[in-house]
């Protein structure tokens, strides 16, 4: 129903509303009140609640386009439109009485209202609908900080409904001055004569433009900072003199919310700075207040788990290798955080490509690890392999026994990529043995084949002679390919001596075809000219030109061929 | 056109929301042509959009009546109210017109000639105005003879609410601001958990008052009690905050947060022993050691609050800095040597005014708000941000409302409206005299304005010979300057 303005302008007295009207209020109050009960369901941001949100959104749309605004007057249990109940409410969390409890007594929404607001309306419905004694805020103190513009409402005096206003008479009954005591007491200033002409000659106060534009700039700096400046180092000094168990907790959750603020916002500076402190912190707590260890210990761990390294990852990815500077707070950083937090560095070094950052995460990573090697082991039972690849090369600089255990684990590691990292490291290892390393020789991949067979033939060894000679002789049984008889032969030229010269001197020389099998095929001459030359002794030279001489086609030609 | 129009219940809703876009727009408009010359685009924009609304508002009414009366906006006579989000603007028009010396405009919103052009013409000829000696005279000159669609009001038009009415509300949000941190700090005392809605609640009741109508908190904050020295100390901390805060045009919320700031800022009072607090004469060195403590306390005391982390966050440094000075000396002797928040420093002000004017129990006499002001210049840039005290000056000094004026000829007159915006204006305050009652009180007499000058000789009527605290004559001048 409309309501037309009388022709001479003024408001016509308002007529009580109609059934059609009545009907519509009451619509909407059921759309509000499924809202309030999805809002409590779901999360804010969940399917299902912005779909109810849409839903008050457009319906009031409808509602307002034809009446101008809905206004509803609170009432202990009720919403009254225009006099007429509306909605009672049944529940403690009611509808109105979440409205009334807090004291507001009439609530108006208006044209234009955006999605946004009803969100955040129904928002602060759900945080306060219960009443608490001491509270942080509630209904009317949330809805003042969002300032919705198309919801209005006023909010009586409710918290101080008993308390009346102060008697100024009757304060200071007590007090008599006594100009003598004033006398006495020195106050410092004079009688100020002619202050009222110093004002007016000097205009001590007013702003010069300079300092006009001066003041603009701190307003605007207050306006938009993002974090709480200070508070961190503040937060720091109380811990640093706080006895209360109690407190110390609370003030370790602020600092950590404020900790994770700083951070997200890039300060890093603030940020190292509060960790070195609570580093500090906790080693001289040790004997005085040894309570306070096992509480930071866990604040530690909470910064740097999966959750609370979120922060820290995302400065990590978007970090400018070139500020020297950033790369050096954000490496102190790193070094000050529980070991835990390999479980979120570690992925990172798959994500970034610049050679400075992955550098940096490992030099973080190997230093925690360093500290407590638990999370990188467990790292290397869960992370995809590509990661496990990256991180081998830790392991390998990493002291201790346990490391080198679990470089051994890796080695027998079902993916080859691993396996290959993991030899590599394993054979740059300082005193590494022949018979340790020997087995890898029959690996499944061709490189780690190789590494091997290059190890072996490092230097004059002559275990690894011996064995090289067990090997290729046996290998006439199984089948081996030609890449690792080459290499084996190879191998064998570089660290052998005299003890191989007979049994290379047999291979190349022997009965060609039928000797034995297999080592008639040219391959096994071939590679005994490469052992030969590599031996690079007489006798072995001797060999090589008898076989250059030999009746036989084929082993002159091994000689010849493995000349190219 | 409009005569068939049907009124909606709405429409009224929706003209006071075309009405809030119609002053945004004039603001941008005045602010932009200072910078741009009238080829700017974003220039013929704005002049476009002012059209625009001026027609708009034409289908509900036929003018649009813009006023300003007692640093409040009215339009077609009624307040706008201050909300969070117009309160910059509402101050940045009230401004505007003082500076204009213009009571008003009224635009009408029917004319069909206004032209985008016309409305830069209006544009630049309020930003001549400005600069004229005489800029009201100027305007009535100059708009009629220029314009059709807009006039000036050249009266100003009073629409003060009732001074009872508003020494009521002003005392209502100032006694609750004392039964909430009296709430706290018994609960502190008594080892419960303590919430801050209620100190939320006030706090936002006082940025409300502040912006709709300064003078009468800043009237408030002369309540002493040194019977709740801390009590009343903190809240009167708590206004003068806010209100230099409002001066320099923080942000509500920002408001919002540095008054809980003034409330809380000597929670940690409640652990010095009351001996030490009300003792008589000079404190020894530990007992001041002890004094000293109390800034971090109070950073204790507001940890263990019951309040959001975010609300704690922002409110914990500045009760932590109010005993530092600008220079970094003073107290608490830290690790940290960082410069002082915005906050902070505006405490600090805020905080040594309100004590060094209030009279103690064991040191019955208190400066009078001038002689404090002087003392303070001499802090500037040492103990204080020179630039934050020349605002505060400006919006105290130099005869706050509250001071008591003793006259040439002797009388007692106690400042009652000291707003101007010249110094000179403020200079000589309209006092309320006082009256001996006959019982040791005193009771109000006339009001007279110590600016008025004898017609005969043209010289002032009254002179002011000193200042004094009112407190030395057991005077509360909140119950007589409204
Ligand atoms: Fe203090
Ligand atoms: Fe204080």
């Amino acid at each position: 129903m409309m309501k037309i303005m009388a022709q001479d302008g003024t408001k016509p007295s308002l007529p009580s509303p109609g059934a059609d009207e009545l009907k519509d209020v009451r619509n909407m109050v059921a759309l509000f009140l499924t809202a309030m009960k999805n809002y409590a369901l779901y999360p804010a941001d969940h399917n299902i609640t912005q779909k109810f949100m849409s839903n008050v959104k457009a319906g009031l749309e409808v509602f307002l386009a034809k009446y101008g605004s809905l206004r509803f007057d609170v009432v202990k249990d009720a919403l009254l439109y225009e006099g007429q109940s509306v909605h009672e409410d049944r529940a403690a969390a009611g509808l109105a009485f979440s409205l009334f409890k807090d004291g507001i007594t009439w609530l108006e929404f208006m044209e234009g209202i955006a999605l946004d607001e009803i969100v955040a309306f129904f928002q602060v419905l759900h945080t306060y609908k219960e009443q608490r004694e001491e509270a942080g805020g509630d209904v009317v103190t949330a809805l003042w900080d969002l300032s919705l513009p198309h919801l209005r409402y006023e909010a009586a005096d409710v918290l101080w409904d008993a308390d009346g206003t102060l008697d100024l008479r009757s304060l200071n009954r007590g007090f008599v001055y006594s100009r003598e005591m004033a006398v006495a007491e020195d106050v410092d200033a004079p009688p100020f004569e002619g202050m009222a002409e110093k004002f007016e000659e000097t205009q001590p106060c007013l702003l010069t433009a300079v300092e006009e534009q001066a003041l603009r700039h701190m307003v605007l700096a207050e306006e938009t900072k993002e974090t709480n400046e200070g508070v961190l180092d503040v937060l720091i000094i109380i811990l640093q003199g706080q006895c209360r168990q109690e407190d110390f907790e609370t003030t370790l959750s602020l600092l950590r919310d404020e900790f994770y603020i700083v951070l997200a916002h890039g300060e890093l500076e603030s940020g190292l700075n509060m960790l070195e402190n609570l580093r500090v912190l906790m080693m001289t707590s040790q004997s005085a207040t040894p309570w306070i260890v096992p509480m930071l210990e866990n604040f530690f761990r909470d910064v740097s788990s999966l959750d609370g390294m979120s922060g820290i990852c995302q400065l990590l990815t978007g970090l400018d290798t070139s500020n020297q500077e950033r790369c050096v707070l954000l490496r102190k950083m790193l070094s000050l955080l529980d070991p835990v937090a390999i479980g979120s560095l570690a992925p990172l070094l798959v994500q970034v490509s610049s050679p400075v950052l992955e550098q940096l995460l490992h030099d973080a990573i190997e230093m925690l690890a360093g500290r407590d090697l638990l999370p990188l082991e467990k790292i290397f039972k869960s992370a995809d392999d590509p990661v496990i690849e990256k991180l081998v090369p830790i392991l390998g600089r990493l002291p201790g026994q346990r490391a080198g255990q679990t470089l051994q684990k890796l080695i027998r590691h079902s993916s080859e990529m691993v396996r290959r990292s993991a030899v590599r490291v394993f054979l740059q290892g300082a005193g590494r043995e022949i018979r340790e390393v020997f087995p890898l020789i029959d690996d499944h991949a061709s490189v780690i084949r190789e590494m091997a067979f290059r190890f072996l033939g490092r230097e004059k060894n002559a275990q690894a002679e011996r064995l090289l000679m067990d090997y290729l002789a046996k290998s006439r049984s199984i089948t081996v390919d030609v890449n690792s008889l080459v290499l084996a032969f190879d191998a064998l030229g570089r660290c052998g001596g005299l003890p191989c010269l007979p049994f290379l001197r047999r291979v190349l020389l022997g009965q060609g075809w039928n000797w034995f099998k297999g080592f008639g095929k040219p391959r096994y001459r071939r590679g005994a000219v490469v052992a030969l030359r590599r031996l690079g002794m007489p006798e072995a030279e001797a060999i090589l030109a008898r076989a250059a001489g030999s009746i036989f086609p084929v082993v002159r030609s091994a000689v010849k061929d493995a000349e190219v | 056109m409009a005569d068939d129009l049907q009124v909606k219940d709405g429409a009224i809703a929706a003209l006071s929301l075309l009405q809030e876009d119609f002053l945004h727009v004039l603001h941008r408009l005045i602010q932009t042509a200072k910078i741009h010359d009238d080829n700017s685009r974003l220039l013929l924009e704005l002049a476009a959009e002012f059209v625009q609304i001026l027609r708009r508002i034409g289908a509900y009414t036929d003018e649009i009546i813009l006023q300003i009366s007692g640093q409040r906006v009215f339009l077609q006579s009624e307040k706008v109210p201050y909300l969070n989000r117009n309160a910059a603007l509402l101050n940045q028009v009230v401004d505007l017109l003082e500076r204009l010396e213009l009571p008003g405009l009224r635009f009408y919103s029917r004319v069909l000639e206004i032209t985008p052009a016309e409305v830069l013409a209006l544009t630049r000829l309020l930003l001549v105005a400005e600069r004229e000696p005489f800029p009201l005279l100027y305007l009535a000159d100059q708009v009629p003879a220029k314009f059709s669609w807009v006039a000036v009001i050249q009266e100003e038009a009073n629409f003060a609410e009732a001074g009872l009415e508003r020494r009521e509300r002003g005392l209502r949000t100032y006694s609750q601001a004392i039964f909430s941190l009296q709430d706290v700090t018994q609960k502190i005392t008594a080892r419960k958990s303590v919430g801050i809605r209620k100190a939320v609640r006030v706090a936002q009741k006082m940025v409300d008052l502040i912006l709709a109508d300064e003078p009468v908190l800043i009237g408030m904050s002369t309540i002493r009690d040194y019977d709740d020295y801390t009590h009343t100390h903190s809240v009167n901390v708590a206004i003068l905050a806010m209100c230099l805060g409002a001066r320099i045009h923080l942000s509500p919320a920002s408001l919002e947060k540095l008054g809980i700031c003034g409330l809380f800022h000597d929670l940690g009072k409640v652990d010095i022993p009351l001996e030490i607090i009300n003792k008589e004469g000079r404190l020894t060195a530990e007992e001041f050691e002890e004094i000293k403590h109390h800034s971090l306390n109070s950073v204790r005391q507001i940890l263990r609050l019951h309040a959001p982390q975010g609300m704690k966050a922002r409110i914990l440094l500045p009760p932590f800095e109010h005993h530092l000075k600008y220079d970094l000396s003073g107290y608490p002797r830290t690790s940290r040597n960082k410069p002082l928040s915005l906050f902070g420093r505006i405490l600090a002000l805020a905080d040594v005014f309100d004590a060094i004017t209030s009279p103690r129990k064991y040191r019955p006499t208190a400066l009078s708000a001038d002689r404090a002001i002087r003392l303070m210049m001499e802090g500037a840039g040492k103990d204080f941000d020179p630039i934050l005290l020349k605002v505060f000056i400006n919006m105290v000094g130099p005869y706050p409302v509250g001071t008591l004026l003793e006259l040439r000829n002797n009388q007692l007159g106690l400042v009652i409206k000291s707003t101007g915006k010249r110094v000179k204006e403020r200079l000589r305050p309209a006092v309320v005299l006082l009256e001996a009652d006959g019982a040791g009180g005193y009771r109000k007499g006339a009001v007279i304005d110590l600016g008025e000058r004898d017609v005969g000789t043209g010289d002032f009527k009254h002179h002011i010979k000193q200042s004094m605290n009112p407190a030395i004559y057991g005077i509360q001048p909140a119950d007589f300057i409204f």
